[in-house]
C-alpha cells in the first residue's frame, strides 16, 4: 500500500461537501433501486406478481363463475388487486430500508457521510416507490387485456396509477418513517404487513357490516379502502372525478400525515436505532 | 494548534456511564495513540468526535468546528474507519468507493476510486463483488473509504482487526506516510499496542470512560517512574530476589529467566542494590537500563491500583 495524496485532490465540490438535497437523494435511490429493484429481489417480486395477475385474470376470464361478472368489474378487480400487490412490496421494501442496513452495519459508514439524513430517506422512499412503479408496469398489460374493447381501460390503468402511487406512497413514507426508528429490518417488515392487513381487512367484511357505521368509519380510516371504492366508483359505476375527491382527499391527507411522520423519524436516525 | 479537542466529555447508554468527563487535545500532524481496555469508552470517543453521537454533556471541536453545532461539516473534514463496519456486499470495490465518493461529492468519483483501490492493494480486485473480499481487504477498503474525500483527519478505531501480520506492516506504513508525508492527523485507537508503539507520536490512556494518562512516550515513561528500569543477570536469582526485596527505593523487583527485573525510585536504590549483591557474593554478569514496553505502560496505567491513585488527573 501506498500513501495516497490527500490534499490536492480535494475538488472545490468536496470542499463544499456532498451535492444538494434532491442530488444525494438521487445518488441513495440510484444505489437502493439497484440493489433491490435491479437485483434478486425485484426479479423476484415481478415475477411473483405477474404469477398472481395472472392467476386472477385467468379465472376473471375463464372461470364458470367469475366470468360471469361484468368486465367493469374484473377490472376493478385487477386495479385493486395491483395497488394491494404494490402496497405489500413496498411494504416489504421499505421494512428493511433503514432498519436493514443498520442490522448489516452499513448505517454507520453511510450516517459519516455528509448527507443530510432528510435526502438519505428521501432517496430510500424514491427507491420504494420505485418497487410500485415496477408492479405496475408489470399490471399494466393484465389491465388493458383485461379491459379490452372497453372505453374504461385505458382510463382505468392512468386512474389506477394515480391512486396507486399516492396510496402506496403514503404507506412507503409510514413505513420508511418506522423502519428509521426501529431496530429490527424484520420486525418493521411484519409490522407493515400487518397494518396492510389492517388497512386491506374492510374488503372482507359483508356488505351489511360495510354500510354500517362500523364500515363507514373503517373504509374511511383505510388509505387502501379509499383508494378500492374510488376505483370501484370510476371504473364500475362510471361516477365523474369531482364525486372521487373525497377519496383523493383523504389519500392526501395520509400520504401528507405519512410524510410528516417520515420527517419526524428521519431527524432521529441514529446508528443504533430508535431514541 | 489543536486539530481535535475534547473538553469534560461525558456519555451514559441507559444509566451506565461511557465516558466521565473525558479531555483531550491532538496537535495537527499528529498520529495520535487512543490505547484503553475493552469497554473504556475509545469508540464511543469516535462517534462523538465525528459527529454520529451527541454527548450528554462537554464540548467536542474538530478542525476548529464545534462538532454538536456543526456535524456535517466535521463530516466533511474527517475520514472514518469504524470498529465493525458493514459494506453493500453486491457492489464492487470500484462501486463501492465512487458511491461513497459521489456522496462527498468528489469530482472523477470513478477515478479517484480506482486509484485509492491501487493505492491500498486493491486494484486487481476492485471489478469484484465486495462479498467475495476477505476480511483483510474489506478493512483495506474500509480504509480506502475513509481517505475518499482526502480527509485532512482520519479516525481509524482498530484499522489493523483482521489483517495478517504483512497486512498490518502494510496499515502501519500507510498510517506512518500519511502522518509523516501527507500532513494527516491520524486518531488511532487500537488494542495492538506492539504495532503502533513505533507509529504513534502521543498516546492517550482512557480506563472506564476516564483520561488516564495523555502524552509522548517519554511523559507515559516518566509516569510509571521514568524508564528507571533494570535488568540484572545474575549468578542466583532467588537469592537476588530475596535481597532486592530488602532494599528502599525500588518500586517493584521481580524475575524474568534467569534475570531480575527491578523498578527505581531513585538512582540510589541502584546503588545500594548493586553493593547488596556484591556483598552478598552474588556474581553480577550483566547490568542493563532499559525503558518499558508501552504494553507494560500501558498495563500500569490501566491496572486497578494504579488507575485508582491516577484518577481524576487528565494530564
Amino acid at each position: 500500500m501506498s500513501a495516497p495524496a490527500t490534499r490536492d485532490r480535494l475538488s472545490p465540490l468536496a470542499e463544499a461537501g456532498g451535492g444538494s438535497f434532491p442530488g444525494d437523494a438521487l445518488l441513495v435511490a440510484k444505489k437502493e433501486v439497484k440493489e433491490s429493484i435491479f437485483g434478486v429481489r425485484g426479479s423476484m417480486w415481478a415475477v411473483v406478481s405477474a404469477l398472481v395477475l395472472s392467476l386472477m385474470s385467468y379465472l376473471l376470464l375463464t372461470d364458470a363463475e367469475l366470468s360471469l361478472l361484468d368486465q367493469s368489474e374484473m377490472l376493478y378487480i385487477v386495479t385493486s388487486l395491483s395497488v394491494g400487490l404494490g402496497m405489500l412490496v413496498t411494504g416489504i421494501l421499505a421494512g428493511d430500508s433503514v432498519a436493514g442496513e443498520r442490522e448489516r452495519s452499513t448505517l454507520e459508514s453511510a450516517l459519516l457521510s455528509p448527507i443530510r439524513l432528510g435526502s438519505m430517506v428521501a432517496g430510500k422512499v424514491g427507491a420504494v416507490l420505485a418497487g410500485w412503479f415496477l408492479i405496475f408496469a408489470v399490471s399494466a398489460p393484465y389491465i388493458l387485456v383485461v379491459g379490452a374493447g372497453s372505453t374504461v381501460a385505458l382510463p382505468a390503468l392512468i386512474y389506477t396509477f394515480v391512486l396507486g402511487t399516492l396510496c402506496v406512497g403514503g404507506f412507503a413514507a409510514l413505513v420508511v418513517g418506522m423502519s428509521s426508528l426501529a431496530r429490527s429490518g424484520r420486525g418493521v417488515t411484519l409490522g407493515a404487513l400487518a397494518i396492510f392487513l389492517g388497512m386491506a381487512a374492510p374488503t372482507l367484511l359483508g356488505t351489511v357490516l360495510q354500510k354500517s357505521w362500523f364500515g363507514t368509519v373503517y373504509n374511511a380510516l383505510s388509505p387502501f379502502a379509499q383508494a378500492r371504492l374510488s376505483l370501484d366508483s370510476v371504473i364500475v359505476d362510471k361516477e365523474p372525478l369531482f364525486i372521487q375527491l373525497p377519496h383523493i382527499a383523504a389519500l392526501v391527507g395520509f400520504a401528507a400525515l405519512a410524510v410528516a411522520f417520515l420527517a419526524f423519524a428521519a431527524r432521529r436516525i441514529s446508528f443504533e436505532g430508535g431514541e | 494548534m489543536k486539530t481535535i479537542e475534547a473538553s469534560g466529555l461525558t456519555k451514559g447508554y441507559g444509566g451506565r456511564p461511557a465516558l466521565s468527563g473525558l479531555s483531550l487535545g491532538v496537535e495537527e500532524g499528529d498520529v495520535f495513540g487512543f490505547l484503553g481496555p475493552n469497554g473504556a469508552g475509545k469508540t464511543t470517543t469516535i462517534r462523538i468526535l465525528t459527529g454520529l453521537l451527541e454527548p450528554d454533556s462537554g464540548e467536542a471541536r474538530v478542525a476548529g468546528m464545534d462538532v454538536s453545532a456543526h456535524p456535517r461539516a466535521v463530516k466533511r473534514a474527517v475520514g472514518v474507519l469504524p470498529e465493525s463496519q458493514g459494506y453493500y456486499g453486491w457492489m464492487t470495490g470500484e462501486e463501492y468507493l465512487s458511491y461513497f465518493a459521489d456522496l462527498y461529492g468528489v469530482r472523477n468519483a470513478g477515478r479517484r476510486a480506482r486509484k485509492l483501490l491501487d493505492e491500498v492493494g486493491l486494484g486487481e480486485r476492485g471489478g469484484s463483488p465486495v462479498g467475495g473480499y476477505s476480511r483483510g481487504m474489506r478493512q483495506r477498503l474500509g480504509i480506502a473509504r475513509a481517505m475518499v474525500h482526502s480527509p485532512k483527519i482520519l479516525f481509524l478505531d482498530e484499522p489493523s482487526l483482521g489483517l495478517d501480520p504483512k497486512g498490518q506492516r502494510e496499515m502501519n506504513d500507510l498510517i506512518r506516510r500519511l502522518g509523516r508525508d501527507e500532513g494527516v492527523t491520524v486518531f488511532l485507537s487500537s488494542h495492538l499496542l506492539s504495532e503502533i508503539e513505533d507509529l504513534c507520536t502521543r498516546f492517550a490512556i482512557v480506563r472506564e470512560g476516564r483520561l488516564v494518562a495523555e502524552g509522548d512516550r517519554a511523559e507515559l515513561e516518566a509516569r510509571l517512574g521514568g524508564g528507571r528500569r533494570l535488568r540484572l543477570e545474575v549468578s542466583d536469582l532467588e537469592k537476588a530476589l530475596g535481597f532486592a526485596r530488602c532494599v528502599t527505593g525500588l518500586a517493584g523487583v521481580r524475575g524474568e529467566g534467569d534475570a531480575l527485573i527491578v523498578e527505581l525510585r531513585t538512582d540510589e536504590a541502584a546503588a545500594m542494590l548493586l553493593r547488596l549483591l556484591v556483598m552478598e557474593r552474588i556474581e553480577v554478569y550483566s547490568m542493563q537500563r532499559f525503558a518499558p514496553s508501552l504494553e507494560e505502560i500501558f498495563l500500569g496505567l490501566t491496572d486497578g491500583q494504579h488507575a485508582q491513585r491516577e484518577s481524576g488527573v487528565a494530564r
